[in-house]
């Protein structure tokens, strides 16, 4: 069989989309922050950011996503109960201690289908 | 929320430069703190600014914040999402993340000082679009063998491992020099093109190594046929799997100076 071609990034953005604000799927998140960490008009402003680890938190947070179930949860703090981000899971306190249930929480987040 | 720019809490961070004001920026657009954006004037063009706390952005406290990866996407795609609303009512160029000034008038400053190149950059984005293209090496399938006629096992062992290595080798080569062409199809359709590093297995859960990752320029009327080249050569390659993700905002052409119009800069 030949190769298909995958398409992600469900174009969030584009002269010939009219689609609600926010992009229907997130983009993956290497191909994210390659461009907008990496890429973009680059003034040196006043303050200065070592993003010189950022390939290593590309890794770290790509598994993240792949192992939860997708992004569609971005924002809410799934990734938070995770203990390969041990520093900012131990730096907050979880709720209600209701991490095992972290996969299911689709229904707070808004509109979108599994 | 008071975002007011006032330079003694807050600095300015800097989304993107837009051609010049067409518009008023969207109300509820807000930027990487929740904060309500503005425009900016710089001659001919526009930048479109947010002014974040001092508490959480200054050198000390994004680079701390930058260490800690929820904090990092959640203010990446916060920032992806303010150029990505803008590049529908405005020709737009992003800035890279995490450009900060003092306030206002120090972005402008800094803007334009770069006016002229930033004009073209514009320039050279409009009526484009961006579009990334990756290719692994397809997925091979486990290969078994039994012993050949008269080998012992442990030459039959062997022999298997280097047939399996010369065989990889010549997939991969084979890989290469599909991606290659594809590439070459892809630039002769597009406008502009700029390379990526490959990324690492770790963060696209692939086993095969990634052979290219290319962002292209593309003609807005040669969209279509720049996509129906992808879908060709997918079907042509079967040592590839292509992947092609966008449309993107220009980000990887917005800092890159192409004299593409035989227009001569000297620095």
């Amino acid at each position: 069989m030949s190769s298909p071609v995958a398409r992600s990034g469900d174009r969030p953005w584009g002269p010939a989309v009219s689609r609600q604000a926010a992009p229907a799927q997130p983009a993956s998140l290497a191909d994210l922050l390659e461009r907008v960490l990496d890429k973009g008009i680059v003034i040196a402003g006043d303050i200065q950011v070592n993003l010189l680890d950022i390939e290593l938190l590309t890794i770290r947070i790509r598994l993240l996503v792949a192992s939860v179930d997708r992004a569609k949860e971005m924002g809410i703090d799934w990734w938070e109960h995770d203990p390969t981000l041990s520093s900012s899971a131990r730096r907050r306190e979880l709720p209600d201690g209701d991490r095992a249930d972290r996969a299911d929480r689709s229904d707070e987040a808004d509109g979108e289908e599994p | 929320m008071t975002a007011v720019p006032d330079t003694g809490s807050a600095n300015t961070w800097l989304y993107a430069v837009v051609q010049a004001p067409s518009g008023a920026l969207p109300e509820s657009l807000t930027g990487v703190a929740g904060e309500p954006l503005r425009l900016l004037d710089v001659p001919g063009l526009a930048a479109v600014a947010g002014s974040v706390p001092r508490a959480d952005f200054d050198e000390e406290a994004l680079n701390a914040h930058i260490q800690d990866p929820a904090w990092l996407e959640r203010a990446v795609r916060d920032h992806h999402r303010v150029v990505c609303v803008l590049g529908r009512t405005h020709r737009v160029l992003p800035m890279r993340f995490a450009t900060l000034c003092q306030d206002d008038a120090r972005a402008v400053e800094l803007l334009t000082e770069r006016h002229d190149r930033l004009l073209a950059a514009v320039d050279h984005v409009s009526g484009r679009t961006e579009l990334g293209v990756k290719a692994w090496s397809a997925p091979r399938g486990a290969e078994a063998s039994g012993p050949a006629d008269g080998q012992s096992p442990g030459a039959a062992y062997l022999s298997r491992l280097r047939a399996r290595r010369d065989e990889r080798d010549r997939a991969t080569q084979a890989a290469m020099e599909q991606a290659s062409r594809v590439h070459a199809r892809l630039a002769g359709v597009a406008a502009d093109w700029v390379q990526h590093p490959p990324q690492p297995g770790e963060a696209t859960g692939r086993d095969e190594p990634m052979l290219l990752n290319c962002a292209y320029l593309v003609d807005d009327d040669r969209l279509p046929g720049f996509r129906s080249a992808v879908d060709a050569m997918a079907a042509e390659t079967a040592e590839l799997t292509l992947e092609l993700t966008g449309p993107w905002p220009p980000y990887s052409f917005a800092g890159h100076e192409r004299q593409d119009a035989g227009e001569g800069e000297s620095a």
